[in-house]
């Protein structure tokens, strides 16, 4: 019975394959199909079959019903097509189908958590809303340190807390650092917070809400090599094989040492153009975790040492080799002709 | 803070065989960053970025003193030349101090004081005035820009009064609310209180300290007699009436930076002896110095250990040393000028690692362990939404957080209910929104996965991580959207639907979808379809006939509305068992049942027989 099932399968598959006009492929069906068919036949046998055969041939021939059924609407509309619409015009236009979009920075959020963590990083959600202590005090700057100056920040009108200060919009992503250390407590700790910030700016290469992505990595023995390792393997994928970093002297009050980065024009090469200094572009702030920003999070100085960076998604974007963003204000539109590109 | 400087005038401080861009490349690795290099004529101008730190920097004498530390390391050159913390010889004596003094220390610090009597009061030499002018400082007259010229050079602020434009005495003291002074720019001021003046025999403020002088005080054409004026202030007073004025001026940015009270002299010497040779004036009193807590010189030490740790290489204290040393550390006595900067080991780290180059320390990837306490967030299913509704042909945009007082008025909350920014940029940023639908004014279909922020007294604000879809003109078409998401996270979505806009709170979304599905048995038997149409009065709601038809019976395997012609309504329904094939004597039952609960719940009429 079951060879007589698979048999037929493969003869009906044969014939229905060098069926010549639909006419042919008419008669087969109903030679298989129709109700003195070939298949009703087989099925009709199946009653007096026991049970187990019966389950085993019964689902059998379920599966080769299906199949010249397919066979069979697939050569029929393959001959359905007439000599005369046979004509192929490769180059009329396709069937105009919604084109969707997905926004250049949720692009680059992705592909920025992607690479971080390849190489171990943990992607956090920290307040966008934050008290003054996580912002800054706890990053040692105190109220009124002029170092403040840097952040242009925006303060809520509600009342103060009475240990941890006023309720701003994070001016940057660092709020996470102390944060993370008291989620985790014991190190290692590697980490990216990636979020909206907020600053009074609003220019062409700066908006009031913007994204910022903050790496901490703390440790026993982190050292500034690991910083510089870290910061060459992002610049390679995320800007392309060829890109290099580099450090240079800086100053931020939660980091000591602290450091500008630089990473390799990508619109000249690194040659030096009129969009970069002599080769390099500044992409943010760098540095070695400062002790007391360590003991603000419960964190031995003595023991562990660790380093963070924190830049813009925005800058970072705008920097990717051939985008060329002029006006970083359009990633907060809902200007269409910008949303279509992408 | 910038700084912008000549390079003869550099030379003055600096011997050394590098060449202006070679200097400029050399800062920017090391020391302070050099944003620009210009030619000009038959020089070059260095603009250089000095951090807030490093307010020994901002000076002439403090880029020469940087150069000199990081050039050899390039193998250059370089030598500091005209070093004033060396000066030549004692102080001169003179005559005794003309005005009675009164200093409050906790305002002022270090206070030095001279008269120079019978000045000219002319223009400056070219040279001077043209490096005042490359400087951004317009030269006036030799008496003020002696002053401006001193604070360039060296990084020390310095004033000047007309002295017999004071009466008999100066009260260093802070001032009362509401008291006014009226400064060089002849802006009159009304004090916020507490910040640091003086006042002369007359009561009348003849300077605002730190930030400005008094116009009532101010050297002119006919000046005749000059006080000559160093000092350093309590660098808090200064900050707190330079922000509350609004007035920054390069002497406040300065003060507020805690520069070094070792300078105070030196600057003053050197004042003195330009006093004598550009306005042919000569000393005319005896020098005052009150300097009540004279600098002790302070030690740090970073072991060799910590530097070979944090550096990652294996340096040698001998190299250590004589960095340090081409930085003015001698047996790790930290020089005065650097003594507000360098507190504790890691201050020392960055000096070695900054000379010795940070682009000659090693790159590698930390090869420590690798931290496995995850927080409880799925930002991959969070992309993987982006990615469904983008594939549907939605756009997908970014709005503001901080919105109009129209916007918020719209959010459904009272407008007292919403965060409000104490100091807005603008009437467009006011608000932080409590619902997303406001924002979303575009007419083409969108999405969005935003924050909204709803207060909580006394505690930080929730902030709530939702998604809109809007501008879907047709409401059955969102309805499908939302229908192949819930697909896709295999979670059945109920979002909010408002006018064209569906919201949903993500939180126990990204809780409970899931990446694949709870797997159902294939059936090897054939399923079944048939259609049954029914007539359902007017305002039927669909859904709950739908659930109706659908819960009948557990071999319904789904219920679709296929097509409606009026009040008719057809759906299809399939049957499948995974047991058995299903005959026709199977489901007559069931399609009874159907009909009879429809007829029943809805008053519907089937149209035809069963």
């Amino acid at each position: 019975m079951q060879t007589k099932l698979l048999n037929l399968k493969n003869q009906a598959l044969a014939l229905i394959n060098q069926a010549e006009d639909l006419q042919e492929l008419k008669r087969l069906r109903l030679g298989y199909f129709g109700r003195q068919g070939q298949i009703n036949q087989v099925l009709k046998a199946i009653p007096k079959l026991d049970p187990e055969q019966k389950k085993k041939i019964g689902r059998l021939a379920n599966e080769v019903k299906t199949a010249l059924e397919q066979s069979l609407t697939a050569k029929t509309k393959q001959l359905s097509v007439s000599p005369a619409t046979a004509w192929f015009d490769p180059t009329a236009p396709g069937e105009s189908l919604p084109l969707g979009h997905l926004h250049p920075l949720s692009q680059a959020i992705e592909e920025i958590q992607r690479i971080f963590e390849h190489i171990g990083f943990t992607r956090i959600r920290y307040p966008e809303i934050d008290w003054d202590w996580y912002v800054f005090e706890a990053l040692n700057m105190p109220v009124d340190h002029p170092a403040r100056d840097e952040w242009e920040t925006i303060f809520i009108d509600t009342p103060q807390h009475p240990q941890l200060g006023q309720m701003v919009l994070t001016t940057h992503t660092s709020n996470g650092q102390v944060r993370e250390m008291e989620r985790v407590k014991t190190p290692p700790i590697r980490m990216l917070n990636l979020g909206k910030c907020y600053r009074r700016q609003q220019d062409a290469t700066h908006t009031i809400m913007f994204h910022q992505f903050e790496g901490l990595v703390i440790d026993k023995g982190i050292s500034i090599p690991h910083l510089k390792g870290t910061l060459d393997y992002f610049g390679k994928q995320f800007f392309g094989k060829g890109i290099k970093s580099r450090i240079r002297p800086f100053h931020f009050q939660f980091t000591e040492p602290s450091f500008e980065v630089d990473f390799t024009c990508t619109a000249c090469s690194g040659k030096g153009c009129r969009f970069c200094k002599s080769g390099w572009v500044e992409v943010g702030g760098a540095g070695m975790v400062h002790p007391d920003v360590l003991k603000a999070g419960q964190i031995d100085p003595q023991k562990y040492s660790g380093f963070a960076f924190g830049w813009g998604v925005e800058r970072i974007l705008r920097l990717k080799p051939g985008l060329d963003i002029d006006d970083i204000r359009l990633l907060y539109s809902t200007n269409l002709e910008f949303l279509n590109q992408f | 803070m910038n700084i912008t400087l000549t390079h003869s005038w550099l030379k003055e401080f600096l011997h050394t065989d590098a060449t202006p861009p070679k200097i400029a490349e050399c800062l920017s690795l090391c020391g302070p960053s050099v944003e620009k290099l210009i030619k000009i004529s038959d020089d070059y101008l260095y603009e250089v970025e000095v951090t807030t730190n490093r307010v020994d920097c901002m000076s002439v004498l403090g880029i020469a003193r940087e150069a000199s530390a990081i050039l050899p390391q390039f193998g250059f050159s370089a030598r500091l030349h005209h070093d004033i913390y060396q000066p030549a010889g004692s102080e001169p004596a003179g005559k005794s101090f003309p005005l009675k003094v009164t200093v409050d220390p906790k305002l002022c610090f270090r206070f030095t004081a001279v008269v120079i009597k019978n000045v000219t009061v002319k223009t400056s030499p070219k040279n001077i005035q043209n490096r005042l002018e490359s400087s951004g400082i317009r030269s006036l007259n030799n008496v003020i820009d002696i002053s401006n010229y001193l604070m360039l050079s060296y990084g020390q602020p310095v004033h000047v009064f007309d002295l017999d434009k004071i009466k008999s005495k100066m009260i260093l003291r802070s001032s009362k609310p509401k008291e006014t002074i009226t400064t060089l720019d002849e802006k009159t001021h009304i004090l916020p209180g507490n910040d640091i003046v003086i006042a002369d025999g007359r009561g009348r403020l003849i300077d605002l300290c730190g930030i400005m002088g008094g116009l009532n005080s101010s050297v002119a054409p006919e000046t005749k007699n000059v006080l000559l004026f160093v000092q350093t202030y309590n660098p808090v007073n200064i900050r707190q009436t330079s922000m509350t004025l609004a007035n920054r001026t390069e002497a406040a940015v300065i003060f507020e930076k805690s520069p070094d009270p070792e300078l105070v002299m030196p600057v003053l010497l050197q004042g003195i002896a330009m006093f004598k040779k550009l306005t042919c004036g000569e000393q005319g009193s005896k020098i005052i110095d009150l300097y009540p807590k004279p600098y002790l010189p302070k030690t740090v030490i970073a072991p060799l250990q910590l530097i070979k740790d944090r550096l990652g290489i294996n340096i040698s204290q001998k190299e250590v040393v004589k960095i340090l040393k081409s930085l003015g550390f001698i047996n790790n006595i930290v020089p005065s000028w650097r003594a507000q900067d360098i507190n504790i080991p890691e201050d020392i780290v960055e000096e070695i690692a900054r000379i010795y180059g940070y682009h000659r320390l090693p790159s590698q990837i930390m090869a420590t362990a690798i931290p496995t306490n995850y927080p409880e967030e799925n930002f991959h299913l969070e992309h993987q939404i982006k990615l469904t509704l983008s594939g549907l042909g939605l756009s997908e945009i970014y709005t503001n957080s901080l919105v109009p007082e129209s916007l918020a008025q719209q959010s459904g909350f009272k407008l007292s209910e919403h965060l409000k920014i104490k100091n807005a940029l603008s009437q467009d940023w006011l608000y932080l929104r409590r619902s997303l639908i406001p924002s979303h004014t575009q007419s083409f279909p969108a999405f969005e996965i935003a924050n909204t922020y709803h207060p909580r007294l006394g505690k930080l604000p929730e902030e709530r991580l939702q998604l809109i879809i809007s501008g879907v003109s047709d409401f059955l078409k969102l309805k499908g959207i939302i229908d192949v998401l819930s697909a896709k996270l295999h979670y059945p979505l109920s979002p909010d639907y408002n006018s064209n806009a569906a919201v949903i709170d993500l939180s126990t979304v990204l809780k409970n979808a899931r990446s694949y599905p709870h797997y159902q048995p294939v059936s090897s038997h054939p399923a079944m379809l048939e259609d049954l149409t029914f007539t359902l009065p007017e305002k039927t709601y669909l859904g709950p006939i739908i659930n109706t038809i659908k819960s009948t019976h557990r071999l319904i395997k789904s219920v679709q509305l296929s097509t409606t012609y009026q009040q008719n309504y057809t759906f299809t329904i399939t049957y499948q068992s995974l047991s058995k094939d299903l005959s026709a004597a199977d489901i007559a039952p069931i399609r009874k049942q159907i009909v009879s609960s429809l007829t029943k719940k809805f008053q519907a009429q089937l149209v035809g027989e069963i």
